[in-house]
């Protein structure tokens, strides 16, 4: 689950009579309740917490190199839209360094995007089609020992 | 009208702009470097896009990040702000390309006035006076006479292929004429390989006076009076500038709005502009370059005409005729802006950058302060040290004078070193209280004033 699907599922409780939404997805389980105090929304759930905090993480510090241990992170280059490549590069894939990951399409050129290094597919962090800013983290790739 | 604007540039200047967008409920999209995404800009922008690496080449001056920025975020309109991108002919001409309206003028205009030569052909086909000079480059010492004899002396001999204030010599007389020119191709052989001078007419006690233009798609261009911008640092850099100018004669004040309409219809300007003048002390004044873009100073004009010039320059793009014609702006009072700076004067007037932690801006009546700072702001090292301006406008010259040294007075802005102190050394100056402010003023009557 990417920040855009929480922000729309977030929007679809607020624009409803719905009070309250569970969604499980794997070991992830998200809750969104209309609060009582105020007309907004709140999450809550500390599943959720942890996920959006670290999405919200990354957004305001696309920059980071925040990396867990030997997750590496892969992150845009260009402004655009986010390409996949056919075969998609998906979760799980293993991947080489140098080798091209997905592309950017920028001023309607695709701009290759490649793995800095050689390792496995941990996160795979937007969606064909989403628009992308520099320094966005696309990948999280775990390197080969 | 246009649904939403990106906005190509940072600091105090891309607020300003998005000021202007929210009051004509135009939504805005911020564009940054990395170094800039804790900037009031992109905190004021309906949506931001990081658009690279800190150094403005990777980032600001980026053209295909920034029209793709555009692009994802659905922005019809690009409003360049100032410096960065916006008098670079071959981005507007992209942004057309994208579909994107390039708030400014047309990419054509643009080229033709970027080169200083063809910007004065334009100028001088328009019958708006420039500096005396040489039809190209000095053939004979005969030619040199004739024409010295003709507009006078002082003369100025340049290098024609010299630069950056090298190679340039001046004459008082015609006796010594000869022999400066023998000294000036010796010189410019030496130093730019090639010896071909050109002479022009010294501008003396030149002041800088430059008229605010407008213009639309539809013909017509009207001028928002000038603006004095003499007060520059030894760098040439603008530091307080004001409108009106004191030292034009309503007639003077007249004509040199006249000529810069003239100029500017002539090579069928649109948006806003600025015509740059050198004057001398008797109000003669000739064309040097124009500023294809909104400027800095842009906020002393608006105070004394009470026209909104960003909302201008976005009607226009939009396709709309001006509201107004030339008798319906109304000038009325006194108005200056100070430069704030992140600079250290007593280091040059390096730039200082760090954290500034704590902000006290000035207010009160005829006050405005457009910045982009506030306490916890990290000034980055890599843009312009512009930190804020302090516009005041006031019924005449001495009561703006007395309105910034109050407003200057409140200003605390503690974490970096500026120029606040220094702005209230010029603001004192005897000289500029008279109004005899020259280009030189700075280095002749404050650098050298060792009495405060």
């Amino acid at each position: 689950m990417n920040i855009d699907e929480l922000d729309s599922l977030v929007r679809l409780v607020q624009n409803s009579n719905i009070s309250e939404v569970t969604l499980k997805q794997g070991d992830k389980r998200v809750t969104i309740k209309k609060s009582h105090h105020s007309l907004e929304t709140s999450v809550s759930d500390y599943e959720v917490d942890e996920v959006f905090e670290t999405q919200m993480h990354d957004r305001l510090e696309p920059k980071s190199s925040q990396q867990s241990e030997e997750l590496v992170e892969v992150t845009a280059p260009y402004v655009g839209l986010f390409k996949h490549i056919k075969p998609i590069i998906g979760l799980g894939a293993k991947v080489s360094e140098g080798q091209t990951l997905c592309s950017i399409q920028s001023m309607d050129i695709l701009n290759e995007v490649t793995a800095g290094i050689s390792g496995t597919i941990e996160d795979l962090l937007v969606d064909d089609n989403q628009p992308v800013e520099y320094g966005q983290v696309l990948y999280r790739i775990k390197a080969d020992k | 009208m246009f649904d939403k604007i990106l906005v190509a540039n940072r600091g105090e200047i891309a607020v300003r702009i998005m000021r202007t967008c929210r009051e004509m409920k135009i939504k805005t999209v911020a564009v940054h470097s990395t170094a800039d995404a804790d900037s009031m800009h992109v905190q004021m922008a309906d949506e931001a896009v990081c658009i690279g690496p800190p150094a403005p080449k990777d980032s600001y001056l980026n053209m295909p990040n920034i029209i793709s920025a555009a692009r994802i975020t659905n922005a019809d309109a690009i409003h360049p702000g100032i410096g960065f991108l916006s008098e670079r002919a071959n981005f507007a001409e992209a942004c057309e390309m994208c579909g994107l309206k390039f708030i400014g003028p047309p990419a054509s205009v643009m080229e033709r006035m970027n080169n200083k030569a063809s910007a004065r052909d334009a100028a001088k086909a328009a019958g708006v006076p420039i500096v005396p000079g040489t039809d190209g480059v000095l053939e004979d010492d005969k030619q040199a006479l004739g024409f010295a004899r003709k507009v006078g002396f002082p003369l100025l001999i340049k290098a024609a292929h010299g630069g950056g204030g090298r190679g340039i010599r001046l004459v008082q007389n015609e006796e010594e004429l000869v022999r400066q020119i023998d000294m000036a191709r010796t010189e410019a052989g030496a130093a730019f390989g090639s010896s071909e001078v050109y002479m022009e007419k010294y501008v003396e006690e030149p002041r800088h006076i430059e008229v605010q233009i407008l213009g639309d798609e539809h013909g017509h261009v009207v001028h928002l009076g000038e603006r004095e911008c003499s007060v520059q640092n030894l760098r040439h850099q603008k530091l307080l500038e004001e409108s009106p100018a004191i030292q034009l004669s309503p007639s003077q004040r007249s004509k040199i709005g006249e000529a810069a309409v003239k100029a500017a219809k002539s090579i069928g300007y649109v948006s806003a502009g600025t015509i740059e003048f050198i004057a001398d002390s008797r109000g003669n004044f000739y064309f040097m370059e124009m500023n294809k873009r909104l400027q800095v100073e842009h906020c002393v004009t608006e105070m004394v005409t009470g026209v909104d010039i960003v909302k201008m320059q976005i009607l226009v793009a939009s396709g709309e005729k001006l509201p107004m014609g030339q008798r319906d702006i109304k000038f009325s009072g006194h108005a200056i802006e100070c430069r704030i700076n992140a600079e250290d004067p007593d280091r040059n007037f390096s730039p200082s950058a760090g954290c500034i932690t704590h902000v006290m801006m000035p207010g009160g009546y005829g006050v405005r302060v457009d910045t982009h700072i506030y306490a916890g702001y990290n000034v980055p090292p890599f843009y312009d040290p512009l930190l804020a301006k302090i516009i005041v406008w006031a019924e005449d010259r001495p009561a703006a004078i007395q309105r910034m040294l109050r407003c200057l007075h409140e200003t605390k802005i503690v974490g970096v070193k500026t120029n606040i102190q220094f702005q209230q050394r010029i603001l004192s100056n005897a000289f500029f209280g008279r109004g005899e402010i020259t280009t030189d003023f700075i280095k002749w009557r404050v650098l050298s004033d060792h009495t405060v």
